[in-house]
């Protein structure tokens, strides 16, 4: 039993919940995943004991912890909730502008993005762009661009009309040619955490998700 | 991020249906569908409460521009509780404590009026729980000679942060889902 005295006495130092050595400030600043004894040999090899030949005396689970690389508080919470999952997001809108036209795989990607903050603008920019490279679209860091006077009347306009009207406007000017399709992300309302995204092509518009 | 405790869902009817299953029986679902209705009644909302696939006993109003469904689902995904600290803790006269641990996950699915999904999302959450003389000793002297009052931890703390966690997630889902339909309103009446 006094073996087990170490594994005992240093438990509440290495478990990642609120608790006697640890404050809940600081347990939310791991991010735990509930994972099988293989899964994590596979993401840990070596840290885990793997199952014996004949199975364990019981079964185990293994909870994968890990520090976040930027202790929360230190960004807003919006755009903390829109980066922490940036990755799954943008594969997600770029597997739905790929699946809805299949047409535009020859096609050359531009990206847009609608988001308060410059700074989250361009990490969304960028990692929606290196989703669309990675499912195989080609894609340019050229930016459509309005005339000042189109962009004094589309942003008095509600979302439903300005992202149509500015898809005509970049055909129309010809910031957008017939071999181009503009992706714009978009967060439309300051209190939601979800991204949108639009398609303009040929001087259409349609609201992907 | 919305504010769970702002007129987020004025606008809205919203209809919460919780399913029973293995984590869950018809009564904590009952009590579940009630809890959530009422924070999203709190919310603005008009709410009708259902179990399972029943109908809602009293439809609500056809004419109110965003109907939503939000479905409750709750699952375990592990327990364990080891022998080998339950015999330390055993031999030890409880002075060294035994863990029980459980993990689960609540998995929510918001759906249109036309059954179109517009958000779903899988809360998982997990409960460690340390049984004995010498974690009660060590938890309650830490409590009242260390701890902020904010930080102390009573038997009811965990569920407490768990609901206060589960409705403002729940909270923001059912925002984001609105904000979908509302967006998806005039391409859908354009078909």
């Amino acid at each position: 039993m006094f073996g087990l005295l170490p594994l005992l006495l240093a438990l509440p130092f290495v478990m990642p919940q609120p608790g006697s050595w640890r404050d809940r400030d600081d347990a939310h600043n791991y991010t735990c995943t509930l994972m099988t004894v293989e899964q994590a040999q596979l993401a840990r090899p070596g840290a885990v004991r793997p199952v014996g030949p004949r199975g364990d005396l019981y079964a185990r689970d293994v909870v994968l912890c890990q520090e976040r690389m930027l202790p929360l508080g230190l960004r807003l919470d919006a755009d903390e909730a829109i980066l922490s999952t940036l990755d799954a997001r943008v594969k997600e809108l770029a597997g739905a502008a790929r699946s809805r036209r299949p047409d535009l795989a020859g096609a050359t990607w531009l990206v847009e993005v609608y988001y308060p903050s410059p700074a989250v603008s361009a990490k969304i920019g960028f990692a929606t762009k290196n989703a669309l490279m990675a499912s195989g679209l080609a894609v340019s860091d050229r930016a459509p661009t309005l005339a000042a006077g189109d962009v004094q009347v589309i942003t008095r306009m509600p979302p439903s009309e300005a992202y149509p009207t500015a898809c005509r406007r970049y055909t129309d000017n010809g910031s957008l040619g017939p071999n181009d399709a503009l992706l714009a992300v978009v967060l439309l309302d300051r209190q939601e955490t979800a991204l949108h995204a639009g398609l303009c092509a040929a001087g259409s518009w349609t609201w992907l998700r | 991020m919305v504010n769970p405790d702002a007129q987020n869902l004025v606008g809205v009817a919203l209809t919460v249906r919780c399913f029973p299953g293995d984590l869950l029986s018809v009564s904590e679902a009952g009590s579940l569908c009630s809890k959530v209705g009422a924070l999203f009644e709190q919310q603005g909302a008009q709410v009708g409460l259902t179990l399972g696939a029943q109908p809602l006993a009293e439809p609500l109003p056809a004419d109110v521009p965003t109907q939503l469904t939000v479905e409750l689902r709750a699952r375990e995904l592990s327990a364990s509780s080891d022998p080998l600290r339950w015999s330390a803790c055993f031999v030890s006269y409880s002075l060294i404590p035994a863990v029980t641990e459980a993990s689960f996950a609540q998995e929510v699915v918001v759906r249109d009026a036309d059954g179109f999904l517009l958000a779903e999302a899988s809360l998982q959450g997990r409960i460690v729980r340390y049984v004995g003389l010498g974690a009660w000793v060590g938890n309650t002297t830490m409590n009242y000679l260390v701890r902020e009052e904010e930080d102390r931890i009573l038997p009811e703390t965990a569920s407490e942060h768990l609901s206060d966690d589960l409705y403002r997630q729940l909270s923001q889902l059912v925002y984001n889902a609105k904000v979908q339909s509302e967006l998806l309103r005039p391409a859908k009446a354009a078909r």
